[in-house]
């Protein structure tokens, strides 16, 4: 969690310039859409946006929401969270989403955009996403394809031109933390089971998933036949 | 019967015939070992009594397993030279087991309502669409009932060279140091191409057998949870086949490719009250 927290405040600055008010080319095309699709018709609805970054998707779902509340464990974030602008009906907060101190059954719907691959454990934090998501409520995650993740899990095989014409699969089962040092990126991996598992234990069962394929809605000319991303909409069912 | 299903009808008939691994009853079943192989920590509850459809699970593995635990069992395969082995088991055993051919797709002999558990082994990998059996299944499993599905993990379907069992596959490094090549669309519905579309494997007398692939079908992630959800169904369990721990992996060989890639998938789901 510490490395974790310390990476992220290093990256703060640039995160928050790369994710703008809108989100990367990746969230615009790819994930922002299919999560707007799952959010479904926010209006009276009171709403966490559990790990809320710059806050730019809590004040784009305060448009139609009754009330958001974005919480995120680094300080830099919340700072610039509350820099760009704080409408009326949002909250940011700086706190630990395996720790809360929301009381049980407090909100319709939870965002985990982006967030569940930073978390070093799953379950601390899906059981607390649980036990605050009314019941029938939903919870929305979105994460990074972990059958198709970065190195070591998965990597482009390139022909002499270096076009990208398919993958390979390696190290699936090896979870927890990957780092890339030249990129300064870092993520934990988790696999589909775990994911899966972990949220039915809680009561948040598959209401729907979807499984983008990126080079085709990038058209970045990548012969790239899998899915970049995992979004999934689950409901809370007691 | 279309003619793709036709052909796999009559490939699994001849398969049967050259005592392919996975349609040899298990020897020596007891109680304890199927509760094991079929009912690990008890996901299923106790099967006493209760009405269990072993569905596209011809072969004399299945049907036996949950008949020894005190289930009233059905199995159904398209496969006749199938059905005869769980006959056959079954009268080895003297249990007491009904057999019926039909596609896994028309369950529509079967009543609303009728069984506690649906227990299909790896198999729904040979149709093109799951659609029609999940519907089948969710009608005839009573509510609160158990749906359990193999099948093949479709982000490496396609990716090994041929079906090989054990040592037959070891024959040719695929890992070339970095990882096994996915090389075909990950897209429901796709029909496998397997580079020498043959399985090998060794039979009880050890004879290796070379014989041409059933056609094999990819089915999305995506398209298996999101049906289930359609058709009532809720997911309970997901679990990723991992390999034998045990056993040394050297890159290339069938046991490291499993352990880093898991070939087949097991999820447990149940039909909403």
């Amino acid at each position: 969690m510490t490395q974790n927290k310390h990476y992220w405040s290093s990256i703060a600055e640039k995160y928050d310039s790369t994710v703008s008010e809108t989100g990367d080319q990746s969230q615009q095309l790819i994930i922002n859409p299919i999560v707007e699709e799952f959010l479904g018709d926010l209006k009276g609805k009171v709403i966490l946006d559990a790990g809320c970054g710059n806050g730019y998707w809590s004040r784009r779902m305060a448009k139609t929401a009754e009330r958001v509340v974005g919480v995120d464990f680094t300080s830099e974030l919340i700072e610039h969270a509350k820099r760009r602008g704080v409408p009326n009906n949002v909250q940011f907060l700086l706190g630990n989403l395996a720790r809360t101190t929301f009381l049980d059954n407090s909100f319709d719907t939870v965002l985990l955009n982006m967030v569940v691959l930073d978390l070093e454990d799953l379950s601390f934090v899906i059981h607390e996403i649980g036990r605050v998501t009314k019941d029938n409520g939903y919870v929305v995650v979105s994460t990074t394809h972990p059958c198709f993740e970065n190195p070591p899990h998965t990597q482009s095989v390139r022909d002499a031109q270096g076009n990208k014409v398919g993958r390979t699969i390696s190290h699936y089962f090896q979870t927890g933390l990957v780092e890339d040092q030249s990129n300064r990126y870092q993520h934990y991996h988790h696999t589909v089971s775990e994911y899966l598992n972990v949220f039915a234990e809680n009561h948040l069962f598959v209401e729907k998933i979807s499984e983008p394929n990126g080079a085709e809605i990038l058209q970045n000319g990548a012969v790239d036949h899998f899915p970049y991303f995992l979004i999934m909409k689950l409901k809370k069912q007691v | 019967m279309d003619s793709t299903t036709k052909t796999n009808q009559q490939k699994w008939d001849e398969l049967v015939r050259l005592e392919v691994p996975c349609s040899r009853p298990y020897e020596d079943l007891t109680p304890e070992i199927a509760q094991t192989k079929f009912n690990r920590d008890n996901i299923l509850g106790d099967l006493k009594g209760k009405n269990v459809l072993c569905l596209a699970s011809g072969g004399g593995q299945q049907s036996i397993g949950f008949a020894m635990l005190g289930a009233q069992v059905t199995v159904v395969d398209f496969s006749e030279e199938q059905l005869k082995k769980d006959k056959l088991e079954a009268d080895k055993y003297c249990l007491d087991i009904t057999i019926v051919q039909a596609d896994m797709r028309d369950l529509s002999q079967f009543e609303d309502q009728t069984f506690d558990v649906v227990y299909q082994p790896y198999s729904i990998n040979y149709i093109p669409e799951v659609k029609s059996v999940f519907q089948h299944v969710s009608r005839i499993l009573k509510p609160g009932g158990i749906y359990h599905l193999m099948f093949h993990n479709p982000f490496v379907h396609g990716s090994w060279k041929d079906s090989c069992w054990g040592s037959q596959w070891d024959t040719v490094d695929l890992w070339h140091g970095i990882g096994y090549p996915l090389t075909q669309a990950y897209k429901d519905g796709l029909p496998i191409k397997v580079a020498d579309q043959t399985w090998n494997f060794e039979d009880t007398q050890g004879k290796v057998v070379r014989t041409s692939a059933p056609q094999e079908f990819k089915h999305t992630l995506s398209t298996i949870l999101n049906t289930l959800t359609e058709n009532k169904m809720s997911l309970l369990k997901f679990e990723e086949y991992t390999g034998d721990p045990n056993k040394t992996s050297i890159p290339g060989t069938w046991d490291h490719y499993a352990s880093v890639a898991a070939p087949w998938l097991f999820l447990w789901a149940r039909k909403i009250q």
